[in-house]
């Protein structure tokens, strides 16, 4: 009795109460009409705006259901109220992710399937329904709810509106659901790029493409006004769509950009996660995550550009697990899919389609210099992944000597392998899918191979030597203007006894930049770096100063001045002696001519027999005395010859020595000058060749 | 737009939302005088715009022609990954858009012979063919070459936006038009 007593009590305080709350204004309907403002906000920040709602209307969107909705037992049909139920449900599933509220949001704008001449309504039905296929995973439906709800409002909505803004109205309270265009744009975009992804709809979006293209074309950001540009999607949606149209699409295809821009938010974060926590569980596992969703785009490719697309940004993250893990010193097990020979098969395919094939590689509509960006992005990360990977074991030979051996000849394998693709491609009909980076990334390889058996490789074995050599003379024809390659090679060759070999080896790579046009041009030019390669070429085409460049360590060349002073000093000597002994042989000779000889009374014993009293010389005295005359004559000569050729040459050696650093700057910078002037030195040499292939 | 939808309303409610429709038909307002709110006469819709109208109708023929650009290239990447679903869904969205939007705007005859849309027109009208040939529709194609032919006659040196991304004489266009019709 008493809890019947209780509950009653509750009931009236409670119909009271409601009764109360009837006569004041409903400050949720408010709300809710205006729903479209907010409702596509991310949930937390969704939940933050309907409490804070909810403390001005004094009751939570949950209370306000419950009591105004579900407290109802029977519905009188009215359209507004009707509406609003349908949304006040949705905003509780977006807020919440109560699947429940979505399926009664769902039955209730149902219930207005007779009453959709009204563009509000039918803006909530289709919206509404769009998320109700997006829960259930029903792509199609989802497409065609978007595809609807742009027909059935947004285009007979344009119109209205323009007039409406026109004329400075479009703020009017009467000028009803037209003014809430800038929204529905707004969150068409989301629903379609946000949501959908967010719900794992990330397959058959493709005729939505169409609504994205609309959306960017004037129509999502145009209104600043109306929706601040910092809470638009405009950037995002325009990032989209400029990946939509750009090399990095599968021939326009909207699920397959969405997946790739999924997987590449994923690659960011791992990356995040590698600056700040290193190779790490945590970090090893965002990596997996993302080379996953790599693999999830990889699957959406239907075409050659998609798969060309989803390759380059994967091998970016091989190579920069290669890099990681040679910097932090660790090597955590890390799966990743993708591999350099996948790529090199990928880029086979594009270099098919180079005559006409390249529409159909899906290019068609982005055009040729899409599909050659592509080519060129794509080797960059072929390039660069594989040099990582290189260098990366053979960091691990220098710090693993007893493993050395091993480590650096999957260090050399890697960097052939480099070579060959270079080798392959880096022709007169290849050429254009070859980025600018490339000749110096080849030199780099042939550089590397060499190193790897000389330098880091415990024994070499002879056939290994012999390859070191080969490739350091690739390297040097390749970039001749890193000192080091010279002496790295003249190293190679002292190791076989070969040292004379030297200047036949290098002279064709020197005599490469003394005779070539591009050279010229680019001193003549004055283009960056030309002083510098002025210089370098001053010193090819001189054979001592090549020899320097061999032979002598830069840290030698004072030792090289102070031989050359020394030089002068001997000579000055010479110089005296020979004065003295062409002074002694002519004063005798002029002696005998004056007065006959006699000889000495008492000759002095302590006295030099050469400047003593006088005697008469005999023929063998004057003999050694020109053969003295002759030999110091002789070394005269071949001093003068030295200094004059050391006093030449030293200047240019160490004007070369002033242009060390040039490698590095190449590569460190990808987009360097310089390597346009390689590019065209390496096909001018292929052209001059016998056989060259590259006039094309 | 017709579709198979994962819920359809069943015949209870369908009868019941038809019963709806009557009792509200026979609870309505008193009828208008006939006549007061007839359909445009031919005299009106042949009436050329002026000022504030006709800047509208040129915003709208641009905006449509660049919805039809955006249409296009959708069809070129659905065809390209042939992509049949999505062939089917978009085709239908396209088709709708034409019957419900486009054909309202390109009804009236003297926007083909007004010296600031007549170009506008003819742009919208190439486009409008070009997209029908990619929804595999020949004779709709058909009609819009004989549409255009009627209303251009004479003016076969005006220059058009056709074929895309391209600008050539109207007489030319529309022989690379009825060319492409039968290649597809």
């Amino acid at each position: 009795m008493k809890a019947i007593t209780a509950s009653l009590a509750v009931a009236l305080a409670l119909v009271a109460w409601t009764s109360a709350r009837a006569q004041e204004p409903d400050t949720w309907a408010t709300y809710l009409d205006y729903a479209y403002v907010y409702s596509s906000a991310d949930r937390d920040a969704l939940a933050a705006r309907l409490d804070q709602y909810g403390a001005e209307a004094g009751r939570s969107l949950e209370q306000y259901i419950i009591q105004h909705y579900q407290a109802k037992e029977s519905r009188g049909y009215d359209e507004s109220e009707t509406r609003r139920e349908a949304i006040a449900y949705l905003l509780d599933y977006l807020s919440r992710g109560e699947p429940d509220s979505l399926e009664k949001s769902e039955e209730v704008i149902r219930s207005l399937e007779g009453r959709l001449s009204r563009h509000e309504n039918r803006y909530w039905y289709h919206y509404i329904l769009a998320h109700d296929a997006l829960r259930r995973g029903r792509h199609f439906d989802f497409v065609g709810e978007v595809l609807d709800l742009w027909l059935s409002v947004v285009v007979p909505l344009e119109n209205p509106y323009e007039a409406l803004q026109t004329l400075a109205l479009d703020d009017s309270p009467s000028s009803g659901f037209a003014a809430a265009l800038p929204y529905v744009y707004e969150n068409v975009a989301r629903l379609i790029l946000l949501k959908s992804p967010e719900m794992g709809v990330d397959t058959d979006l493709d005729p939505l493409g169409a609504i994205v293209r609309l959306l960017a074309d004037g129509r999502v950001g145009a209104h600043p006004d109306v929706i601040p540009p910092e809470a638009s999607s405009k950037d995002y949606l325009d990032r989209i769509v400029a990946r939509l149209d750009g090399p990095e699409s599968d021939a326009g295809s909207l699920t397959f950009t969405l997946a790739l821009f999924e997987a590449s938010k994923y690659h960011d974060q791992s990356r995040a996660l590698l600056a700040s926590n290193g190779l790490d569980g945590k970090t090893v596992e965002a990596i997996r995550v993302a080379s996953g969703a790599y693999q999830a785009a990889l699957d959406r490719a239907d075409t050659v550009q998609g798969e060309a697309a989803v390759y380059t940004r994967a091998l970016r993250q091989l190579g920069e697990i290669y890099a990681a893990k040679q910097r932090l010193g660790v090597d955590p097990e890390v799966e990743m899919p993708f591999t350099i020979e996948g790529a090199i098969e990928v880029y086979d395919k594009l270099h098919e389609g180079r005559d006409d094939g390249w529409r159909k590689l899906g290019y068609r509509m982005t055009g040729r210099r899409s599909y050659i960006e592509a080519m060129r992005g794509l080797w960059e990360e072929i390039q660069e992944s594989t040099l990582n990977a290189s260098d990366y074991y053979l960091d691990r030979a220098a710090k693993n000597p007893h493993l050395a051996d091993e480590y650096s000849r999957n260090a050399a394998r890697l960097f052939s392998r480099y070579l060959t693709f270079f080798s392959e491609y880096a022709t007169g009909e290849g050429k254009e899918g070859i980025p600018e980076s490339a000749y110096f990334a080849a030199h780099e390889a042939a550089r590397g191979v060499g190193d790897a058996y000389l330098a880091y490789a415990m024994n070499p074995r002879s056939s290994e030597i012999d390859l070191a050599i080969q490739h350091y003379r690739v390297g040097l024809k390749l970039f001749p203007f890193d000192r080091r390659i010279w002496s790295a090679l003249t190293n190679a060759l002292e190791r076989q006894g070969r040292e004379s070999d030297y200047m036949e080896l290098v002279r064709p790579a020197a005599e490469m930049v003394t005779r070539s046009r591009s050279v010229d041009t680019w001193i003549d030019n004055d283009e960056p770096g030309a002083e510098r390669i002025a210089i370098l070429r001053r010193a090819f085409s001189d054979s001592l100063a090549m020899m320097y460049l061999g032979f002598a360590d830069a840290t030698g060349v004072d030792e090289l001045k102070r031989s050359l002073e020394d030089l002068y000093a001997t000579r000055e000597e010479t110089r005296v002696k020979l004065a003295s002994l062409v002074a002694r042989r002519d004063g005798q000779a002029a002696a005998d001519a004056i007065e006959p000889l006699s000889p000495p009374a008492s000759p002095d014993p302590d006295g030099d027999p050469r400047v003593g009293p006088r005697r008469e010389w005999d023929a063998a005295e004057l003999g050694q005395l020109n053969r003295e005359i002759t030999e110091a004559s002789a070394l005269l000569e071949r001093l003068d010859n030295q200094i004059e050729a050391r006093t030449r040459t030293l200047p240019l050696y160490e004007a070369a020595l002033t242009t060390d650093g040039l490698a590095a700057e190449l590569r460190a910078r990808r987009d360097h000058p310089l390597h346009t002037l390689l590019r065209r030195m390496y096909h001018e040499s292929r052209e001059a060749s016998p056989g060259g292939s590259d006039r094309s | 737009m017709a579709r198979n939808r994962t819920s359809v309303p069943s015949l209870l409610v369908l009868a019941l939302l038809a019963l709806a429709a009557l009792a509200a038909a026979c609870a309505s307002s008193p009828e208008l005088p006939a006549g007061l709110l007839e359909e445009p006469s031919a005299v009106e819709e042949n009436t050329p715009l002026g000022g504030e109208a006709l800047t509208q109708r040129k915003l709208e023929m641009k905006r449509a022609y660049k919805d039809l650009v955006h249409f296009h290239v959708t069809f070129e990447s659905l065809h390209q990954r042939k992509d049949r679903n999505g062939l089917i869904l978009f085709s239908e969205f396209v088709q709708t858009y034409m019957g419900s939007h486009l054909a309202p705007l390109l009804r009236n005859d003297w926007q083909s012979e007004h010296p600031e849309v007549m170009g506008l027109d003819a742009n919208l009208r190439f486009i409008q063919a070009d997209v029908l040939m990619q929804m595999n529709d020949p004779s709709a194609v058909q009609d819009a070459i004989d549409e255009i032919e009627r209303r251009f006659r004479g003016r076969e040196n005006m220059l058009v936006d056709y074929p895309i991304g391209d600008q050539s004489p109207l007489g030319q266009a529309l022989s690379v038009l009825r060319d492409r019709k039968w290649k597809g």
